[in-house]
């Protein structure tokens, strides 16, 4: 498909966008980038799986290496779960063809909800702040 | 762990694991789940790559976007309060959370 010079700056924009979440939040991005690709763009859902994949990748590495110069990267931990990530990404790219998708989005989703509201309900004094 | 499950990122599950399991503070927490989505992605950019479904065009574009936003936003997260970035978090969370029960 032919990309014009207003969809170059959409693309810009939905990276940039991404990529700021990305950087403070320690997230991918791609929540934001393949809607983006979807929705504005219109790319083909499993190309803009893709797409947001390996802009992700690059995204993560320069983040990820700010961060680290920042001190704020735990090498040893993620040493030893980055492992289990990949194994359980796999996994999960594989699971997610059966039937059971549906039903593992909703309870995903319900966790999610209660992850959110005790982010911002004990957003002064929860666990995680505590050992600074 | 259950990264890229459903084709969701893993960072919406490695940070508030680390922060609420493994008692990491938020700022390490974001830095950490940055750190650990680089292969996860890297794995899920060659089996993408592999059947064709990376467009490089739209990588290099949306890419340019995210690799300077993500420099910002890198460099951002230290001015920002561990309480803040917990509530972006959260809210973050629950959008998320909102849209797969909508979709």
């Amino acid at each position: 498909m032919d990309i014009t010079v207003g969809d170059i700056f959409i693309a810009l924009a939905v990276g940039l966008i991404a990529g700021v979440l990305s950087g403070m939040l320690g997230i991918g991005g791609s929540t934001v980038a393949i809607p983006g690709l979807v929705l504005l763009l219109g790319v083909e859902q499993h190309t803009a799986q893709g797409v947001a994949l390996a802009a992700m990748m690059l995204t993560a590495l320069v983040g990820a290496f700010i961060h680290y110069r920042q001190k704020n990267v735990e090498l040893s931990m993620a040493m030893w779960i980055a492992p289990g990530a990949v194994a359980f990404s796999l996994l999960g790219a594989w699971a997610a063809g059966m039937v059971t998708a549906e039903w593992l989005t909703r309870v995903f989703a319900i966790a999610l909800l209660v992850i959110g509201c005790r982010m911002l309900l004990f957003s002064r004094g929860g666990q995680g702040v505590s050992t600074g | 762990m259950l990264a890229g499950f459903l084709g969701i990122g893993g960072g919406i599950i490695l940070v508030p694991m680390m922060t609420g399991l493994l008692y990491l503070d938020q700022h390490r927490a974001h830095g950490t789940s940055l750190a650990i989505i680089v292969p996860i992605a890297m794995m899920g950019t060659v089996v993408y790559g592999l059947r064709g479904d990376v467009n490089w065009e739209w990588v290099a574009i949306i890419g340019a976007g995210s690799v300077i936003g993500a420099v910002v936003g890198a460099k951002l997260m230290m001015r920002v309060p561990a309480y803040r970035l917990r509530q972006m978090f959260g809210v973050y969370a629950i959008a998320i959370a909102a849209i797969l029960f909508l979709r």
